[in-house]
């Protein structure tokens, strides 16, 4: 009889482990979904604000407010650059480099 | 036989396996036998194939800037086998949906009786068949709803009761600096297929491959995942970047604009390219359009006038025969030619010069853009010894340059010229090119007499950054020797001195070189117009080693005074201002201070 009873039990047990499983499953599934939809959409809103930020930095919409003068800019004057030629830059060295050679 | 208990008892039986048997037999039928049909009908009731759209490439210049990007924007659908309320829909969705109300009205009530119709003649315990795309009738592909619009419009579904509409993902095409280089990327149809510029030419490599899954539902249409799916993800388009620097087309396309404010052109095109390697700077034509609204555009605008426009060169064209005299030792730059003060007659003909002249150097006649003096070259090369060196110059074949619509000009050969072919062809009548091949062959006598290809796209990226595809510089052939561009060069600098035609050409700290030209056009009777011209100038920088070279063309523009009608005065200006701001773009250093110059000028007056 004891035998019979820890059979059916074990069936029991059995039967509710598969009940609980697959609605483990269901809900588990429902996450993942509802986890994709999050992915999905934020996706969707990087992909908008990437959109805003070439628009913004585009050269149309730059040269428009430089044209407003919301960006403040001047061309820099000639006589204020100073040029260096490129095979000199060979002869340039920081002056930290010069201490650490000691 | 007796109906003992024992009998009966096996009737019984028996006739319980008999009835099993059947229901038995019947399951076998249904599950072996009729697997197959009923498995099918089962999947398309349950299953739902979803297509998963792939994101175009996007379209950057040389310095990665995004010129054309995909937006993610929401697309309309309506099912008809569980629509509710045409009339109710169609009140909230006409307007977003930019169509008439009573259309869309009736468009959803056909849906709905479609549906209607084939859940009456459907087979008794048989899902119905709707007829194709009665469930995901796109209503209309060309009205894009944002994603706040749809979050919207279907929460006013819900608060109103309504159903049988719903949103799909797509993706509408976005040109962030509107009409700047609007020829040159092109744009996309309905489909969403390149078929113009850039987007067309490379639609292939842009587009992708849509991908798509397959799930299962339950009733209400809501997803099974924990029976998973199966399915291909979309693959994203590769990326294309071009050889255009966005800072220098914003260059051009501000002076165009401004020419065109001053001059009201009929078209205006201005190139830059490098020289020694092909690759094209900037591009901008007038009229443009903005493809980010197509619709509200002409079809005419839409076209890329610089490789589809053909024109007669003008003066311009006397780089050929003048090259080709050097190369051929004919003529060296100091060899003087008679221009008859101005007239020259041939063939019964008299050609004129703008002004007269006396006695020309080979330079002088670049200089001062002579037309007896460039026919007199022509003259001595010879029809077939000009017409080859115009066909290694590049005129009259495709550049193939990656832009759709490429035309070939025209060039005829010799033995379909009369008489006076020869001294009209010189000075760039009898001739049709294209703005591109003109920039093109200028860039010859800038990279010591190499054709180079015109390049407009560096290299294709996927999606991940490698790189699929590079394009280096292709040299097509050598045209001249190095010494016969070299005294070219050294001719046009005397455009821009004092004397020369181009003097308003001059960029301030650089010593440049460049040709005017000014060819009249041709009216609709067949003759040239007196007051009617095509006006450009095609400059290079510095002279002695060119890092751009840039042309810049107007036609028909119209100018108050009309001795003003000539490159120099309109078309020279201009290229003076795009290539001051280039130089200081491309950091070339300034060969003198003009700062000195001018006090010197001062101190020797």
């Amino acid at each position: 009889m004891t035998k019979w009873v820890v059979a059916a039990f074990f069936l029991g047990v059995v039967g509710l482990s598969y009940v609980y499983l697959k609605n483990q499953l269901h809900t588990t599934g429902g996450q993942i979904k509802t986890l994709e939809k999050e992915l999905s959409e934020l996706t969707v809103e990087n992909d908008l604000l990437r959109t805003k930020i070439s628009t913004l930095s585009s050269q149309k919409v730059l040269q428009r407010r430089l044209d407003q003068d919301f960006i403040k800019m001047i061309p820099i004057a000639e006589e204020r650059i100073v040029r260096i030629r490129t095979d000199a830059r060979s002869e340039i060295r920081a002056v930290s480099n010069e201490g650490s050679e000691k | 036989m007796k109906w003992t208990p024992k009998v009966r008892a096996t009737i019984a039986c028996f006739g319980l396996v008999f009835i099993f048997s059947i229901f038995s037999g019947r399951l076998i039928f249904l599950q072996v036998v009729k697997h197959d049909q009923y498995a099918a009908l089962a999947a398309e009731k349950h299953s739902t194939k979803e297509m998963l759209y792939a994101r175009r490439g996007v379209i950057q210049d040389v310095n990665q800037e995004i010129l054309a990007q995909d937006v993610p924007v929401r697309l309309a659908f309506a099912d008809g086998s569980i629509l509710n309320d045409p009339a109710g829909l169609a009140d909230l969705f006409a307007k977003p949906l930019q169509m008439d109300r009573e259309e869309l009205e009736q468009e959803l009530a056909g849906l709905q009786d479609a549906a209607k119709q084939s859940r009456q003649a459907k087979l008794p315990g048989v899902a119905p068949r709707y007829p194709a795309g009665v469930c995901d009738h796109a209503l209309n592909k060309r009205a894009f709803v944002s994603e706040d619009t749809a979050a919207s419009l279907l929460a006013e579904m819900k608060k109103r009761s309504l159903r049988g509409v719903f949103f799909k993902q797509d993706f509408t095409r976005n040109y962030p600096n509107g009409s700047m280089l609007c020829h040159v990327l092109g744009i996309l149809n309905h489909d969403h297929a390149g078929v113009a510029g850039i987007e067309k030419t490379f639609d292939a490599q842009l587009r992708g491959n849509d991908g798509f899954r397959y799930f299962e539902h339950d009733r209400t249409g809501k997803e099974l995942v924990a029976y998973g799916s199966q399915g291909q993800p979309a693959r994203p388009g590769c990326d294309v970047r071009l050889t255009i620097d966005m800072a220098l087309q914003n260059i051009v396309e501000k002076e165009l604009e401004a020419a065109c404010r001053q001059y009201r052109p009929v078209m205006a095109v201005s190139i830059i390219m490098r020289p020694k390697t092909g690759e094209i700077l900037a591009m901008a034509n007038r009229p443009a359009y903005d493809p980010n609204a197509v619709a509200n555009s002409r079809e005419r605008d839409r076209h890329n006038l610089a490789v589809e426009a053909m024109v007669e060169p003008g003066s311009v064209f006397k780089i050929v025969p003048v090259g080709a005299a050097f190369n051929e030792r004919l003529f060296t730059p100091q060899t003087t030619i008679d221009c008859g003060n101005g007239q020259f007659k041939y063939a019964g003909k008299i050609l004129h010069d703008h002004k007269p002249m006396g006695e020309l150097t080979v330079e002088g006649v670049l200089a001062k853009s002579s037309n007896i003096g460039a026919a007199r070259i022509g003259l001595r090369l010879g029809d077939q010894m000009l017409y080859s060196y115009a066909r290694k110059f590049g005129f009259g074949e495709r550049t193939d340059v990656a832009l759709p619509s490429e035309v070939p000009g025209a060039i005829h050969p010799p033995y379909t010229w009369n008489k006076l072919t020869i001294t009209r062809m010189t000075m760039g009548q009898e001739v049709d090119v294209t703005p591109l091949q003109m920039i093109t062959a200028m860039s010859v006598i800038a990279n010591g007499g190499h054709l180079m290809m015109p390049q407009i796209v560096r290299e294709i990226v996927d999606d991940q950054g490698a790189v699929v595809k590079s394009y280096p510089p292709v040299e097509i052939r050598r045209v001249l020797s190095e010494a016969a561009a070299r005294q070219v060069r050294e001719a046009l600098k005397g455009v821009e001195k004092k004397g020369g035609t181009a003097v308003e050409a001059v960029v301030p700290g650089y010593i440049g070189a460049g040709k005017t030209g000014t060819a009249q056009r041709v009216g609709e009777n067949k003759k040239y117009l007196h007051n009617k011209y095509l006006l450009s100038f095609i400059g290079m920088l510095p002279a002695d080693d060119p890092q751009f070279v840039c042309l810049v063309m107007l036609d028909c523009p119209e100018v108050k005074n009309p001795e003003d009608n000539y490159g120099g005065a309109v078309a020279a200006p201009i290229f003076a201002r795009i290539a001051a701001k280039t130089a200081c773009h491309m950091n070339l250093a300034p060969q003198f201070d003009p700062m000195q110059v001018a006090l010197t000028q001062t101190r020797t007056k």
